[in-house]
């Protein structure tokens, strides 16, 4: 099969270079069309159901508005499990679906149950879903500003509300209008209103209720059309006018009338302009702001859409009145070019090198320029590659690529063909026929196109392991594994079809073949030292075998680390303060911190959003504060040499003065994966499922302790639930009967006084305002006073509100959490030097034992001990396999398990090597090292089959064994050192870099780096003298009859 | 919300894959080194130096000696022994203001809301005494009269006799029910109003009753105007209504009282004299306790404090504070919220 496309390939060689024109169109093409982002997309498949209830505290949320929206979405198909919170005015139902279920399919099935769920919900209260969007989405920030001199038309200077209505009036529309744009997010400022604030002595004074007022506003605040009539041929519209419009126009709406006296508002309330009861709210730099956040839409280019955000942004500037301007606060562009730059420049120095590299040992620069067009050959058909498996590019997923192991199959190739024509030319004197010329390109080319075939298959499967990584994981894994096997199986495609058409095309004339210097100089070191190896045969075979025992002992030593984090070069940063903190306290501290954070010269800018935006993305209580810090370059530092880290450090330490606030640091994107993903994240997680609130917390403490008896326990903890404190109006039935009164008339009464009651809209154009019925500040707040305010009966008297009420404080939890449809609480643990799965059976069995769960509640096991178990089950059959197909290859290459065997000890020669490297440069062991070991293991495959396939050869030819070991060895030193620089070379800008995303490609870079030297010098000595030993048992004879 | 924990998972499971590709079976590597949190090192950190940092008050720069959260030792008897540092220049800047603890007096208050009624003994029904013949008559709605000014003259049946009726004091007529020409049949003919002194009618509910005593002091008002007055008599209520009436004279020499104006009262039930008394916003709750902040150099201490009475404004301390000390009076809650900031956290 390969032989017969290797002849095609070299007969129709034109043919294959207008192909390799076609996959670079291609790519171009494609490469329009890949969505670049700075990291892999880690959100699972979710849709959230927010639920706006003005007023409703966290116990009415859940039980009229959470619970129905949950059980109305219980059995949807491909549903995995929902999760809810409900908190004061919010209940937020996340939904998440089984992997791989079509995000728009899952919605689309939300909506229609939300169409059968409004019904049974109170009025007035609409479930909307959540944006279109992942953790990347939130790619734009800005905010919108004026001068302190700029005036309004009215002559004042713009306030907050002022700004956040030109936001949502000016700026909104338009930015919403940006391809790729799925939701504006505001937050900040105040919504206007148009208030009505009741005096309740005028109210008493002219016996007008509430109730009246409201009325009386709701009524007489409307346009009628009615129809239309015909006169004498003409149509006339008929249509009747009332619609408030101004201040003046709801002062003079008539209330009620008293022998013959109008009672206006005007005549017992105040009508104002006046603030929302706002749940969230922003600032820049210590001062109010209103910030506004554009979502992108799932599976959007994020470079494309923030860059079309900015310049919408531009756009919109002239449209706003004069001394209000919008900044850019926030760009993913940003983060996404220096990530791209991260990359190219890793791809392009490393390409450099490779070339260099290949010139510098081929000694003809028109072969290693054929050699390097594989790369972006390679590259073109990798972005195609992508694009049809709906691969992202990002950090993650090009982080992995080398050109040198890309080129290695080319490299061997190459080599080979220009080994044997200049031999040739040699011989023949400098003039070879064309046919001549092709049928060495071919047999050449074939001489060694198993084995590299085979070595590149090797690497690539490798890999596969990696796709049985789940979860999270898998999300950051899965494109980095495929994106190299696309790479991989490009350029093996490339090996046998274009390399050798190109060979055939371009090697013509006189071949300048130099055995370089350092060949040279090479085989004259490494020729004596084969044969002296091969004398001391037990002596290097016991030193490998300690060396390799003695890296596995340094590796069992290295500190360990989970995926290392990208640096985002921005900090966001949770500033915390204890429930029950109310917005303004919060802004007013939020503005201590910010003033303080400003204070420091590494800081661009700092902007944060406190509580939750008009969009409930992130549901966020008022005492908890995102704080973004934009950084300036590094070089623009006060100690340009000072990391990332160690201003975090200065900076928690400088901020910790500060008093009232905990803190937690994190990066924006970060952050948005944390809140979106969230779930349990300690090994072990108990759920308790039940009805009361009280009971959940006491037997979870029962759990809980029960926990800690056990051995290997670490940070046993209960879900924190916070209380906060509520105030509580309760009727008392008797009293309120007997003035004539009812509950609802009390909470009415309550609702008007507190909140306020939304009677209508005021339309100024296309914006539009609400009529707010709701007592002034001053009696709203002073709660102490409450009780004696007087609330009206029915028969026009009165009564304080203490005579019919219980007034009292007490607390409530701050929010309740759901899952699966009931209330839970979570009890997790960590487990330390112990195994997961029998402190999970322990702890199940002692919580049988010891804690007695009343009717109606279960417990779930649950948290990442699930995760490992499936994994290490998933891992027990795939490593193995991978294993057994990788031998079956060397078999199949090889025709004999012994040479198989003997080409796989180089892997732990190879991971020998790597773990060194690591621990020379003191880097802990990560996940990117891990995947740098598997890349290891498939090089130092592939440096075996080269050599060991070229011994064999000669052994055939010779039947002479030390003679075939040391020639054939001599002849493939330079092809092995060839593959084994490009790789290694072509890895040295990334183990070197320091830019973004460096942090995740330097420990990859690093043990490949490592591995590759050790391999190398390993297996050029190590390999032929296990050889030797192994065939020196043999008769010749015997290896003759194998073959 | 924890950072890095979301990448717990995949180390070990790495391990678990290395370890089996090489057939090693003794490389274990713990997972677990990566848990600190950040807040939580530094919490320990700073419960460890709070009470050093006392002792280093002189120092010029505000970093040293900023802020810290201390434990003056292991007592397990509560938060007295907690304490916040904060250097005065951060204290300013967080509006955290203080005053010295005094003495003063608590205004306890109740408010009554209650109607502007006419003293029964101002409206006076004019009526002739002798029926007959109304013949002249000298007032008209809304003339002043003075006291025995002629209002009506009166032609007497029995005497044929003209007799003049007067009126009984000074007041204005606010109605007229009598014509020149017409028999005066015992009816009324003129009614005559002395507003200068009207009632507040106030409805005192079952749970005011006892806080309201005739002779308190009392400011009555409406939207627009405000007299001092006191509580004349309490009375139960005629018409069956579940509430008693308390009435205080308003002197409405200028009219601005009139009849049937919804009135509120606030009464004055007990005015205590206090040896110490703080602003209502130093009143903060901590650990279950009623607590201010007493500021010694630059420390805050919470006290556990015993409340009595308490008006709009300030609140009685009965125990645990004594005069001359210093009360943080504003941004308390900022203290309240250091001390208790580790449990400030956001799960999601």
């Amino acid at each position: 099969m390969i032989t017969w496309i290797l002849d095609l390939s070299i007969r129709r060689r034109g043919t294959m270079l207008l192909m390799a024109l076609i996959i670079i169109a291609l790519g171009m093409w494609n490469y329009q069309k890949l969505p670049i982002d700075a990291v892999p997309d880690i959100t699972n498949v979710q849709v959230q159901i927010n639920t706006q209830a003005q007023g409703y505290s966290p116990l009415e949320t859940e039980q009229r508005i959470t619970f129905l929206v949950e059980t109305g979405l219980s059995g949807l198909p491909k549903l995995a499990y929902t999760r809810s919170l409900s908190r004061y005015g919010l209940s937020q139902v996340t939904v998440v679906f089984e992997e791989g279920t079509d995000l728009y399919f899952a919605r689309n099935l939300i909506n229609e149950r939300l169409g059968s769920i409004k019904e049974q919900l109170p009025s007035g209260i609409e479930p909307e879903m959540g944006p279109i969007a992942t953790g990347l989405g939130e790619i734009y920030m800005y905010s919108v500003s004026a001068d302190e001199n700029a005036k309004q038309k009215n002559g004042l200077p713009y306030d907050a509300m002022a700004l956040r209505e030109i936001h949502d009036w000016v700026v909104k529309p338009q930015l919403a209008l940006v391809k790729g744009i799925t939701e504006i997010n505001a937050i900040g400022g105040y919504k206007k209103q148009y208030h009505i604030n009741p005096d309740p002595l005028k109210m008493l004074h002219y016996g007008v209720t509430n109730k009246a007022l409201s009325n009386a506003v709701m009524r007489n605040n409307a346009n009628q059309g009615a129809g239309f009539v015909e006169n004498n041929g003409q149509q006339i519209l008929v249509r009747s006018q009332a619609q408030l419009e101004t201040i003046e126009d709801i002062q003079n709406v008539i209330v009620r009338t008293d022998d013959g006296a109008i009672v206006k508002v005007k005549d017992v309330a105040e009508v104002a302009i006046g603030k929302e009861l706002r749940t969230g709210a922003a600032s820049q730099e210590g001062n109010e702001s209103v910030i506004g956040t554009a979502m992108m839409l799932v599976g959007e280019n994020s470079r494309s859409v923030a860059l079309a955000v900015g310049d919408k942004i531009r756009d919109i500037q002239p449209s706003l009145p004069e001394g209000v301007s919008i900044v850019s606060l926030y760009d993913r562009t940003t983060l996404v070019d220096k990530a791209i730059n991260t990359v190219q420049k890793n791809l392009i120095e490393g390409a450099l090198l490779v070339i260099f590299v290949l010139f510098a040992l081929l000694g003809n620069i028109r072969a290693a320029l054929i050699t390097a067009a594989v790369i972006p050959l390679a590259m073109l058909a990798t972005i195609t590659g992508m694009v049809q498996t709906k691969v992202s590019a990002n950090l993650m997923s090009l982080g992995a690529l080398d050109f040198g192991l890309i080129v290695d199959g080319a490299v061997i190739i190459v080599e080979n063909c220009i080994r044997r024509l200049a031999e040739n030319q040699k011989r023949n004197g400098n003039k070879i026929s064309i046919k001549e010329r092709l049928d060495i390109v071919y047999s050449a080319s074939n001489e060694v196109i198993r084995p590299s075939v085979f070595g590149v298959l090797i690497i690539t499967i490798v890999y596969v392991p990696l796709f049985t990584l789940t979860g999270v994981e898998g999300k950051m894994f899965h494109p980095m594994a495929a994106t190299v096997i696309i790479a991989l199986l490009s350029a093996m495609v490339f090996t046998f079809t274009l390399v050798p058409a190109a060979v055939a095309l371009f090697l013509k004339g006189k071949i300048s073949e130099k055995e370089s210097p350092i060949i040279i100089g090479a085989k004259t070191v490494y020729r004596p030292v084969l044969k002296w190896a091969l004398k001391l045969r037990w002596l290097v075979v016991s030193s490998a075998v300690i060396l390799v025992g003695f890296s596995f002992f340094l590796g069992s030593k290295l500190g360990s680390e989970f995926v290392p984090q990208l640096n985002e070069g921005d900090i966001a940063l949770h500033a915390m303060r204890i429930p029950g903190t109310g917005i303004d306290q919060a802004m007013e501290m939020q503005k201590v911190l910010e003033q303080k954070i400003m204070e420091y010269e590494e800081v661009l800018t700092v902007f944060s959003k406190t509580g939750t935006a008009e969009v409930a993305t992130d549901a966020m209580p008022p005492n908890v504060t995102d704080t973004f810090l934009i950084l300036k370059p590094r070089d623009q530092w006060p100690d340009p040499s000072s990391t990332k880290a160690d201003f975090v450090e200065k900076l928690e330490k400088g901020l910790s003065l500060i008093p009232g606030n905990n803190y937690e640091f994190t990066q924006p994107i970060q952050m948005r994966f944390n809140e979106l993903i969230s779930g349990v994240r300690a090994d072990v997680g108990i759920k308790l499922y039940g009805d009361d609130l009280d009971q959940l917390v006491t037997s979870a403490q029962e759990v809980l302790s029960t926990l800690n008896t056990i051995s290997g326990v670490a940070d046993a903890r209960l879900e924190q639930v916070d209380d906060i404190p509520i105030f509580t109006v309760n009727p008392k039935p008797e009293a309120l009967a007997l003035y004539g009164l009812d509950v609802s008339d009390l909470q009415y009464w309550l609702k008007t006084v507190m909140s306020g009651e939304n009677t209508g809209l005021i339309f100024e154009g296309d914006r539009r305002f609400e009529i707010i019925i709701r007592y002034p500040e001053l009696i709203r707040t002073e709660l102490a006073q409450l009780g004696k305010l007087p609330i009206t009966t029915p028969n026009g008297e009165f009564v304080p509100v203490e005579e019919v009420a219980t007034l009292s404080y007490t607390t409530v939890p701050s929010q309740i959490s759901r899952e699966n449809g009931k209330r839970r609480i979570v009890v997790t643990a960590n487990v330390r030097e112990r195994d997961l799965g029998s402190f999970v059976q322990e702890a199940q069995q002692k919580i049988q034992q010891n804690v007695n769960l009343p009717a109606g509640y279960w417990l779930e096991y649950g948290g990442t001990f699930e995760q490992l178990e499936s994994a290490t089950q998933r891992l027990t059959i795939v490593v193995p396999v991978t294993l057994f197909v990788i031998l079956t290859l060397l078999v199949v290459a090889f025709s004999s398990v012994k040479d198989a065997l003997i080409i796989f000890s180089g892997v732990p020669l190879a991971l020998t090597g790597g773990i060194l490297a690591l621990w020379f440069r003191d880097m802990p062991l990560s996940i990117s090292a891990a995947v740098g070991f598997i890349a290891l293991s498939g090089i130092a495959v592939l440096n075996g089959l080269v050599m060991l396939s070229f011994i064999k050869q000669r052994l055939q030819e010779t039947g002479e064994l030390i003679n075939s070991i040391v020639e054939g060895a001599t002849v493939r030193l330079r092809p092995v050192l060839m593959t084994a620089l490009v790789a290694s070379l072509g890895f040295i800008p990334m183990a070197l870099n320091v830019g973004t995303g460096a942090e995740v490609q330097r420990p990859l870079a690093t043990v490949v780096i490592g591995g590759i030297i050790s391999s190398t010098l390993l297996t050029l000595v190590v390999l032929p003298v296990l050889y030797k030993i192994v065939y020196s048992h043999f008769k010749l004879v015997d290896s003759k009859t194998n073959n | 919300m924890k950072k890095n924990k979301i990448f717990e998972l995949p180390t070990s499971l790495f391990n678990l894959a290395l370890i089996v590709m090489m057939g090693f079976t003794s490389v274990t590597i713990s997972a677990e080194e990566g848990h600190e949190h950040i807040h939580d090192s530094n919490q320990s950190e700073q419960y460890q130096d709070g009470h050093e940092d006392g002792h280093e008050d002189g120092h010029e720069d505000g970093h040293e000696d900023g802020h810290e959260d201390g434990h003056e030792d292991g007592h397990e008897d509560g938060h007295e022994d907690e304490f916040v540092s904060l250097s005065v220049e951060i204290a300013n800047k967080n509006g955290i203001k203080t005053i010295t603890a005094t003495g003063g007096d608590i205004r306890e208050e109740a408010i009554l809301y209650g109607k502007i009624v006419a003293d029964p003994s101002s409206i006076s029904e004019v009526q002739a005494r002798f029926n007959g013949v109304i013949k002249e008559i000298h007032a008209n709605i809304g003339d002043e009269v003075k006291k025995g000014e002629t209002l009506i003259v009166v032609e007497s049946n029995e005497s044929l006799n003209h007799y003049s009726v007067k009126a009984p004091y000074s007041g204005r007529v606010i109605a007229r029910q009598a014509n020149v020409g017409e028999l005066t049949n015992g009816q009324s003919l003129l009614t005559i109003a002395n507003f200068d002194l009207v009632w507040a009618r106030l409805a005192v509910f079952p749970s005011q009753m006892d806080m309201i005593t005739p002779k308190q002091k009392v400011v009555i008002h409406t939207t627009e105007v405000e007299q001092q007055a006191q509580i004349s008599y309490l009375t139960p209520s005629l018409e069956n209504k579940p509430y008693s009436l308390a009435f205080s004279k308003i002197v409405n020499k200028s009219n601005k009282w009139p009849i049937g104006a919804a009135v509120q009262a606030r009464v004055t039930t007990n005015l205590v004299s206090s040896k110490i008394i703080v602003p209502k916003e130093a009143i903060q709750e901590f650990e279950g306790n009623t607590v201010v902040f007493i500021k010694e150099q630059n420390q805050y201490h919470p006290r556990t404090i015993t409340t009595g009475a308490s008006d709009s404004t300030n609140v009685e301390v009965i125990d645990g504070l004594s005069a001359g000390e210093t009360v943080v009076s504003q941004n308390s809650y900022l203290l309240v919220a250091d001390l208790k900031k580790s449990e400030a956290g956001h799960d999601h």
